[in-house]
């Protein structure tokens, strides 16, 4: 034994600790407590290292490099505002099409909270048949057969659920982690925080619309909430300026507004000498930056420079707004470096109500509107080697029910399906998920997760690992806490999803 | 399923079965929270007597199917006490899966398993005690059988329960074969001579894998098809490639992996595994630098002192390993790409400066170097290339799309050895550049959509050893050429 | 053990004298060593030294949120427990025998903390830090933050010009102490602008510069602060920076995000700001006006304040849901605005870092629980405000009226409901069209499966007794669950119409010939004082010719519903006109008919009980003429109101007492999950008690903000007021003040500004800037140089003046004052400036941005329609919040998109050309461009130019003119543009 006195100490601390704690560890584990320990140790907390993304003031979208290699640098997130219904699409369930007509069973109700349903509905069987594909045999419906010649690059995920049933929050959710407008920064927002964009004369996060409506959630979904606002998401349109005030007002051409920026920086300068606050230069250098910006996003949003070919896979009308026209500036956007595009499509909230939204009718026509464009992204991404570093995701915010919907008590004119929390189908493709790999599984009417559900927080974790980031390290100091995507409830990111 | 005799719903004994668990699983019912969970801690306490009824009956049986002349055994009770206690032990273990919230495919199975043995334990029983047992052949074949079975089942259901409390490899650890996995052959270091006269490969590089890989790369389990222990398998390499590349540590995939971040999903060996110390991945680092010869001696390699050192260290390092995982921190590997940035910081720096936001390390933890010229467009062009040349050791990706450079540059492109991903799409680049590229070992990812190569470029694309990504698509490359280069 | 010692400890006696000297021999030299370490260091303070060590490296395990290990460092108490190790954390004076520092000082990465996985080992002088506190007798103390401010005497200095103020005597001993200079007092002009903009958000004109140059007295500079503070724009200034705090909007938020009338609220606050209303009055009548006693229609409308919080309109949406998110923001925003606590992390778990526990959050949301608003898409309860200020004391005395109407009709019945002797009425059938499943338990009707939104319920009963007269009959619809329904309610009900018939024993039916409905509640939550509208009539569609319409007299209107919740039994008596003898063998046949959906469900009663009585005073209640008079004033006031051209305000309103809802926590903060006992409205331990035998209600609360012994009130108003002075307040973080916050940079400053203004100016606010504007800290000069940049770049001391970015409205404003652009009108609904088309594409929500006529496109930025999923996309891009929830700090930042806007909106495109023609025309038709491009300067950057900078805008305007045009416009045109956006864009012209 040691003779320093402290050091005796020390160590008959250790070893009662150790007898202690041994004894502790092994009853925990005998008690089923083990894994909760465990888990909450797995958790880093506020002292663990720290990453670090400050950057110079002039450029606060500078490129960071991330905490590993991620094997997806940019995401293309292609959003389905409205919910579109897994049963007709990827959830195959041949034992609803049994049960169509038949009322619902009491025990799918109770506790259940649905938007519109009441009483009780009754079953409706999927819409569309079902045939298995490629050769991962992945069950696919026949609504999307451009996709399906991709099924084998597909990831999907059977066992999304969320705790939101109503669009606005349930949007916000997946956006933003939070339900609430305000509440929490999207996605988009921390990639760019964590990454910064590498072409600094676009913006890093880029928002396409179509549909003819902004999505539910409104401007939020890729807001910046606590994040600097820099940081927030900038919509790009089809008409007018693709960018907010984009183009030089009237009656100014390039030459003027060159001449304007060269006295502006004369004065700036010359100011800055004078009173020497370092802003001063940052400003000039956001001046210029604007001015590249001016040519360059008027250059990426120009879809007539695609070929005829090209319109043709895609189905796109330059000038118009389409998800196929989205779709194509998704790719031009993406071969110059945007970090983060979201694209939403409105329409595909199939209660049936009306003929729009009845599955076999506004349903099918949607889906007619995304097949083509979405196969040719994918195509396109390959042909360029993008798709390995891209990550490309679609889904809704919540999947619909097995139910048939009856709202106000009665049954709805055209064939429908309720809002549902318990159960959507989300797919990846690129970016190091696994190709032709289904996930998670669902009851036979698919409505209750029975096997590997995934939290919409797993989903984030597992988006940003993909993206080079521990998903706790990826954080933001606010009101006194290191704020994170995935927030403070347990979070895994879902190893079996990626390669 | 055969019929029950009459008398047997009428006999106690089966009562019992049927109550005892009822009266258990009612604890849950029960108005005190901690009732089942102290009820289902007996579960250690039960289950230990049906696995030995089991047995003793299946042991009695066989004496008796070998030796019939004692004639039949009496069996009913034990088999009696059997089913009981099975049946118990079930319900206890329920008790204590749901009071200690117990989880996990392995309690789930174990679950299964228990549940099984305790109907195969009661079936048995039924046809035991069935009126017509002693008369009918039939019966006691199936009797037999499901006796069979029962044991069958009890094994996997106990190993699974023994695997449940004390890890899953209790039961096999001191068996003589899982001893040799985790501590491969013996290793003989020619410790009586001078380290000096060592043979390379087998008494530094071999054992150094033998202690560090092998408990997963072996003939015995060959991770990723990759077996370190044989000098044939070594040079052959795994499902990733083969493993070096001989004169260029760098290049070489098995200095990489064991070089990453142990945070890294790729790192080998993975986080809590025994990690090898700086000095051996020093020494396979100048094994390799060396060309990776089978056969030559330290001296005779031109190890330094220091490497010398490391290598008369092995055998007490290796006796003092222990077999428990160690927790190492990454600050030696921050320290690793920390000395390797600072390298080349001044190249790095210059660049950077003439061309903002271009240039960044893959990642925090990395010391390779990522180029995206592509967001200069047509302002990159084959001068600009070549001034990147001084960190071509570094530059793992490259992204050329759109710019300007053209077969200029093949030479200067098929000196950046470090390349994983280069991308070429839409340059002017021909067939000749590609030839160029032909010494890339490492590339992975090559884009060249929309380049004017053709057939001729097939060759060298297809020799390329670690390609996993090749897009020609939009060139002139015939369809039949491109689908026979692309196809996995 | 060596093994010499083995025989000898074998004998008990042995082995104890060895323990016993072992022991006493660590004692000595440990207490040795204590000993050196503390003359070596001083006491130890618990905030300094203790509580960061605590919150960077323990709290988050250890804390509020999860007690790892069950140790938590955020009450002493609870560190002096014993944690699952079965140990005392913490033994004060006893360092050894503390598991804290068996933890932290363990070699053993198993065992030590923090945990491997969460950090490094804490530094050798932390680990001494602790030890030598636990010897010290780990004391605790609260933070800085929830201790009442101390009264500080301001240091004396030795410039005579810096010992005028107490501020200035703050300040500027500490850059003595620093060893740092003040910066000179800035120029004039630069002055002006500055506290100009500070005071009423727009720059000064060039003839007030020129007469605040001309003025040489002393007290020039003071004269021009009290002119700025005395107009009208300052309570426009002001106002901006209290819309974000009250996440004000012109629309309701979600997913529609419709329209809400609520700017009378905003017209109010600048009215408010305007008369300097002290502060503690101003807010105590935007947190609970409604409760004072003779409450003015204006503090009604001040508490529009907590109606700011979003409404939920989306189709299927759960009322309640959306009405507890209100509730959560109102505590949250309550906290941040007056107290600057992060409070809303409480509702899941106590408080992670600060002494705030889980259920004192829940007791502090009960304050606000019991409000009538419940995200109905009327937003009830509103206030009907008149456009005329004029009548505001009318409306106020009419609503009033109206409240105490519609109790007093209530009461009779009420207590007649009590007073009478009810017979149940045993429900016998039950049919619904369409049909319906019903379970008949006991007479009372069950509804169970699913039932249309128009459904009609025909229910026969038969009365017990017979040979009996009728005289009411009483509705009653009970909660599935009442207990529970009392904090957790079920969905309500609304039934549209109730008939009935009496079926005489021959089958014939005659019809029941109710007199009137009485209800349980005072007031349908429906839109108020709105004059019936009639039905529209659609010309082209012939009216339902089909429709059967029963022989007699229309139905008595009888509207019965608990909307959109249902949280207790609610009761409807029908009076029939006379009494109504029934024979033996008679039955009543009951009709119910549905027709409204809540949240687009059908809503009909889950369970129905019907009462019958033959009391005679019924009859009598139901023709009292006194009742009937009043609800004819009632009908009256109510049509006088909606008369009145005016709009109606989402107003606070509490529940009547015994409506009230209950609170309980929720578990985990899920308004789903509820636990524990009722709780009673009380505020956390950690601040002052509330006033004894005071009433438990918002008001009491909203007083009790203000009491003398609050920590933080006085510290966050005056430290809001120094932050948009100084850019940076004395403490950063104005969104948390609490442990994890960052400390004060001047904390005796910010104590004597916080009594300074609780006590000695009584919570006015103008007298609070003037002495802060007026100090010569704020009027140093703002020039950076090298050496103060490096000791502090971000100018916490204060040696130099403050140079911050305008706001996104001061942008706004400044280049439309300049252009003399800008309209002076004040007050109204909001405007729509021109905005770049369909940036407005929300879902369910027809309402279009269309740019308001005349001089309501050149409003001041405060008066811009505010919608939240789409604000005013320049404001957004200067930083402005979205005003989804409360806002206490912008952060500016400094991008390209900004010159965007600037640059390229046509609102400042046009702003540009005004400018300069403007100037041109006052310099007069000979002058020359240096002239007029002079003038142009001045009106933007308020001074004159430099000359190198006139000479490179006039070179710009020459250049300009040789450039080939565009067709769209002259050279000329393109020219006096360009010089203007130059002007406009100059960095100078975008700070203060």
């Amino acid at each position: 034994m040691s003779s320093d006195p402290h050091a005796l100490l020390r160590e008959l601390e250790r070893d009662r600790l150790t007898a202690v704690t041994r004894r502790h560890f092994l009853r925990d584990c005998a008690t089923g407590l083990g894994a909760l320990a465990l888990g909450s140790l797995a958790t880093p907390a506020f002292g663990a290292r720290r990453l670090d993304f400050t950057r110079p003031p002039s450029s606060p979208l500078a490129a960071l490099p991330p905490q590993f290699t991620g094997k997806a640098k940019r995401v293309i997130y292609l959003h389905m505002a409205g919910a579109p219904s897994q049963l007709e699409l990827f959830d195959h369930k041949p034992d609803l099409k049994r049960l169509d007509g038949k009322d619902c069973p009491a025990s799918f109700l109770e506790g259940k909270r649905f938007a519109f349903i009441s009483g009780v509905p009754k079953m409706l069987g999927p819409q569309f048949p079902f045939h298995r594909a490629g050769k991962s045999g992945t069950w696919i419906s026949d609504r999307l057969p451009e996709l399906e010649r991709h099924i084998d690059d597909l990831c999907l995920v059977k066992s999304m659920r969320t705790d939101q049933f109503n669009h606005a929050p349930a949007q916000l959710m997946v956006h933003t982690g939070s339900p609430r407008l305000g509440g929490g920064a999207s996605l988009g927002s921390w990639v760019v925080y964590g990454l910064g964009t590498e072409n600094q004369n676009l913006p890093g996060f880029i928002v396409l619309v179509s549909g003819g409506k902004t999505p539910d959630g409104g401007k939020s979904l890729w807001g910046s909430g606590f994040l600097p606002s820099v940081y927030q998401g900038v919509q790009c349109r089809a008409k007018g300026d693709p960018v907010l005030y984009l183009s030089n007002p009237e009656g100014v051409t390039r030459d003027l507004r060159r001449r304007v920026l060269d006295t502006l920086d004369e004065v700036n300068r010359r100011h800055h000498a004078e009173i020497g606050d370092p802003e001063i230069l940052t400003r000039v250098s956001q001046y210029e930056m604007a001015f590249r910006m001016q040519m360059n996003a008027s250059d990426a949003m120009d879809l007539s420079r695609e070929s005829a070919d090209t319109h043709a896979r895609y189905g796109t009308q330059p000038g118009k707004e389409s998800f196929a026209n989205n779709c194509l500036l998704a790719r031009r956007l993406a071969e110059r470096g945007v970090r983060f595009i979201q694209l939403y499509d409105w329409g595909w909230d199939s209660h049936g109500v009306s003929k729009d939204t009845a599955l076999n009718d506004g349903f099918a026509a949607k889906c007619l509107e995304i097949d083509r464009p979405i196969a040719a992204l994918i195509d396109d991404l390959k042909a360029r080697g993008l798709l390995d570093e891209t990550l490309v995701i679609w889904g809704g915010e919540f999947g619909r029910t097995p139910m048939r919907e009856n709202r106000a008590g009665v049954e709805m004119p055209f064939a429908g399906r309720d809002h549902h929390p318990g159960a959507f189908t989300v797919w990846m493709c690129g970016g190091g998920v696994r190709p032709g790999f289904s996930y998670g599984e669902t009851d036979e009417v698919g409505f209750e997760i029975v096997k590997n559900p995934v939290e919409l927080r797993d989903f984030h974790a597992t988006v940003i690992h993909q993206l080079g980031f521990d998903h706790h390290k990826l954080s933001f100091p606010f009101q006194g806490l290191d704020q994170k995507m995935t927030g403070v409830k347990p979070t895994r990111v879902i190893d079996e999803l990626i390669t | 399923m055969s019929r029950p005799s009459s008398e047997i719903p009428s006999s106690p004994w089966w009562t019992l079965v049927a109550v005892l668990p009822a009266v258990l699983l009612g604890a849950l019912a029960a108005p005190w929270p901690w009732l089942p969970a102290a009820l289902g801690r007996l579960h250690p306490v039960v289950l230990h007597f049906p696995i030995a009824l089991v047995l003793v009956v299946a042991l009695l049986e066989t004496i008796a199917f070998v030796a019939p002349r004692h004639g039949p055994p009496r069996v009913r009770l034990l088999l009696f006490l059997a089913a009981a206690g099975a049946v118990t032990a079930s319900a206890c273990g329920y008790l204590l899966m749901r009071g200690d919230a117990v989880e996990g495919a392995l309690a789930d199975r174990h679950l299964r398993g228990g549940l099984a043995v305790s109907v195969l334990a009661c079936l048995t029983l039924a046809l035991r005690l069935s009126r017509d047992f002693a008369f009918r052949t039939g019966l006691r074949r199936a009797y037999r059988i499901l006796l069979a079975a029962t044991c069958a089942v009890l094994m996997f259901a106990a190993h699974d329960g023994a695997s449940l409390t004390h890890g899953e490899d209790y039961l096999t650890e001191h068996l003589p074969w899982r001893q040799d996995q985790a501590k491969l052959p013996a290793l003989a270091f020619p410790v009586q001579q001078p380290v000096g006269n060592w043979e390379m490969y087998t008494d530094v590089v071999a054992p150094i894998l033998s202690q560090r890989c092998a408990s997963c790369h072996s003939g015995r389990q060959a991770k990723g098809k990759l077996a370190l222990d044989t000098w044939e398998a070594l040079s052959r390499g795994g499902t990733t490639g083969p493993l070096f590349v001989a004169g260029r540590p760098d290049a070489s995939l098995l200095v990489q992996r064991l070089e990453l971040p142990l945070s890294h999903k790729e790192r080998m060996p993975p986080k809590r595994k025994p990690q090898p110390a700086e000095g051996e991945l020093a020494l396979l680092r100048a094994w390799i630098k060396a060309g990776a010869p089978r056969t030559g001696t330290l001296a005779t390699l031109g190890l330094d002192a220091a490497l010398l050192r490391s290598a008369e260290s092995l055998p007490r390092a290796f006796a003092a390993q222990e077999s428990e995982p160690v927790e190492v921190d990454d600050t030696a590997w921050r320290q690793a790409v920390a000395a390797r940035r600072q390298t080349f910081a001044p190249a790095l720096a210059s660049a950077q400066a003439r061309w903002p936001g271009m240039i960044e390390f893959e990642s925090r933890d990395s010391a390779d170097v990522r180029v995206n010229a592509s967001l200069l467009g047509p302002q990159f062009g084959d001068a600009d290339l070549a001034a990147l040349a001084p960190l071509r050791e570094q530059i793992t990706w490259l992204d050329l799309s759109g710019t300007a450079v053209t077969d200029q540059s093949a030479r200067t492109l098929g000196s950046f050895k470090a390349l994983r991903l280069l991308r070429l799409n839409e340059t002017k680049i021909t067939d000749d550049t590609v030839e160029a590229l032909s010494g890339l070992v490492q590339l992975e990812t090559l884009s060249l959509f929309r380049t004017p190569i053709t057939d001729a470029a097939a060759r060298t694309l297809a020799s390329l050893p670690r390609i996993k990504t090749l897009s020609v698509a939009e060139t002139p490359m015939t369809e039949t050429t491109r689908r026979g280069l692309t196809r996995p | 053990m060596p093994a010499a010692l083995v025989p000898r400890l074998s004998d008990p006696s042995a082995r104890h004298r060895v323990l016993t000297g072992l022991i006493l021999l660590f004692l000595l030299l440990s207490a040795g060593c204590d000993r050196d370490r503390r003359s070596v260091s001083a006491k130890v303070d618990f905030n300094r030294d203790i509580r960061p060590i605590l919150n960077q490296n323990c709290t988050s395990c250890h804390g509020g949120v999860k007690a790892a290990g069950g140790v938590s460092f955020v009450f002493r108490e609870d560190a002096l427990r014993k944690g699952e190790s079965g140990r005392p954390t913490i033994v004060p004076h006893h360092p050894e025998q503390s598991e804290l520092i068996a933890r932290i000082v363990s070699t053993d990465p198993e065992f030590r903390m923090p945990h491997v996985d969460h950090g490094p080992p804490l530094a050798p002088e932390q680990i001494d830090k602790l030890r030598q506190w636990i010897s010290e007798g780990a004391e605790w103390s609260e933070h800085w933050a929830f201790v009442a401010p101390k009264p500080q005497t301001p240091p004396s200095v030795a410039d005579a010009r810096w010992n005028r103020s107490p501020i200035d005597r703050f300040i500027r001993a500490r850059l003595d102490q620093e060893k740092l200079s003040p910066s000179p007092a800035a120029d004039k002009a630069t002055l002006l602008r500055r506290v100009s903009f500070d005071l009423t958000g727009l720059p000064p004109t060039p003839a007030e510069l020129a007469a605040y140059e001309a003025d040489l007295a002393p007290d020039a500079y003071e004269r021009q602060v009290d002119r700025l503070l005395a107009s009208p724009r300052y309570g426009e200034r002001w106002a901006s920076l209290w819309l974000d705090l009250a996440r004000y909007a012109d629309t309701k938020g979600y997913e529609k995000d419709t329209e809400r009338t609520a700017w009378t609220y905003r017209d109010w606050l600048v009215n408010a700001l305007n008369r300097n209303q002290p502060y503690d009055a101003f807010l105590i009548d935007q947190l609970a006006g409604d409760l004072l006693p003779e409450a003015t229609l204006e503090q009604r409308i001040a508490t529009s304040f907590h109606r700011n919080t979003q409404t939920n309109d989306e189709g299927g949406t759960d009322d309640e849901e959306f009405r507890v998110a209100a509730v959560l923001d109102r505590v949250a925003t309550t906290w941040s605005v007056v107290n600057g606590v992060t409070f809303s992390c409480v509702q899941c778990h106590s408080h992670p870092y600060d002494p705030i526990r889980h259920e004192e959050f829940y007791q502090f949301l009960a304050f606000f629980n019991t409000s009538q608003d419940a995200d109905y898409v009327h937003e009830y309860p509103n206030l009907r405000v008149p456009d005329d200020p004029a009548r505001y004391a009318e409306a106020n005395a009419l609503q009033q009226e109206l409240e105490r109407l519609q109790l007093a009709v209530l009461e009779p019945a009420r207590r007649l409901v009590a007073e009478t002797v009810w017979s149940g009425l045993p429900v016998s059938t039950v049919t619904a069209t369409p049909a319906a499943s019903f379970r008949l338990q006991d007479g009372e009707v069950q509804q169970t499966g699913t039932v249309s939104t128009k459904a009609v319920f025909d229910l026969t009963a038969e009365p017990p007794s017979a040979g009996t007269t009728l005289t009411a009959l009483r509705f009653e619809v009970p909660p599935i669950d009442a207990e529970k329904a009392r904090h957790s309610p079920e969905p309500g009900f609304i039934i549209s119409q109730v008939e009935g018939w009496r079926i005489a024993p021959d089958g014939t039916e005659t019809p029941l010939d109710f007199q009137r409905f009485v209800l349980d509640e005072a007031r349908s939550p429906a839109a108020p004082y709105q004059k019936p509208v009639p039905p529209k009539v659609d010309p082209a569609k012939p009216a339902p010719a089909a429709e059967v319409k029963p022989a007699g007299p229309p139905p008595v209107p009888s509207t019965f519903s608990a909307n959109p919740v249902l949280d207790r039994t609610r009761w409807m008596v029908g009076i029939l006109r006379a009494p109504l003898a029934l024979e033996p063998g008679t039955r009543l046949r009951l009709r119910l008919s549905h027709g409204r959906a809540i949240a687009d469900r059908p809503a009909p009663a889950k369970r129905l009980r019907l009462q019958a009585t033959g009391d005679p005073r019924w009859i009598d209640l139901g023709g009292d003429r006194r009742l009937a008079d009043q609800r004819a004033r009632s009908e009256a006031i109510i049509l006088a109101l909606a008369d009145q051209p005016g709009t109606y305000l989402p107003v606070m309103a509490e529940q009547p007492a015994e409506e009230r809802r209950e609170t309980r926590l929720y578990v985990r903060g899920n308004w789903m999950d509820k636990g524990g006992p009722a709780l009673e409205p009380g505020v956390p331990a950690l601040f002052p008690a509330l006033p004894e035998g005071a009433p438990r209600n918002r008001l009491t609360l909203a007083r009790w903000f203000f009491a003398n012994d609050q920590p933080l009130t006085a510290r966050a108003a005056v430290n809001r007021y120094w932050e948009q002075l100084f850019g940076v307040g004395l403490v950063e973080t104005l969104e948390d003040y609490g442990s994890v916050g960052e400390p004060p940079s001047h904390p005796e400053l910010l104590d004597w500004l916080a009594r300074h203004f609780q006590f000695d100016l009584a919570w006015t606010v103008k007298a609070l800037l003037r002495e802060i504007v007026t100090s010569e800290t704020y009027r140093q000069s703002s020039r950076v140089d090298a050496a103060r940049q490096e000791r502090d770049p971000r100018n916490r001391l204060l040696a130099r003046g403050p140079r911050t970015r305008l706001t996104a409205e001061m942008v706004r404003d400044q280049a439309l004052f300049a252009a003399g652009l800008l309209s002076g009108k004040m007050a109204g609904p909001p405007v729509m400036p021109p905005q770049p088309a369909g940036v407005w594409q929300t879902v369910y929500n027809g309402r279009d941005w269309v740019p308001s006529p005349g001089e309501d496109r050149y409003r001041r930025a405060l008066y811009t329609f505010w919608k939240r999923t789409s604000a005013y996309p320049s404001f957004l891009t200067f930083d402005a919040s979205t005003r989804d929830v409360c806002t206490v700090r912008r952060m500016p930042t400094n991008t390209p998109l900004q010159a965007l806007v600037l640059m390229n909106d046509p609102v400042y495109d046009e702003a540009a050309r005004a400018l300069l023609r403007q100037a041109r025309a006052e310099a007069g038709p000979e002058a020359a461009p240096r002239d007029w491009i002079t003038r142009a300067w001045l009106r933007v950057i308020g001074r004159s130019p430099a000359g190198p900078d006139l000479d490179a805008l006039v070179r710009l305007y020459e250049d300009a003119l040789r450039l080939p045009a565009p067709p769209e416009t002259s050279a000329e045109s393109a020219a006096l543009g360009a010089v203007g956006a130059a002007l406009l864009n100059l960095d100078a012209a975008l700070t203060k």
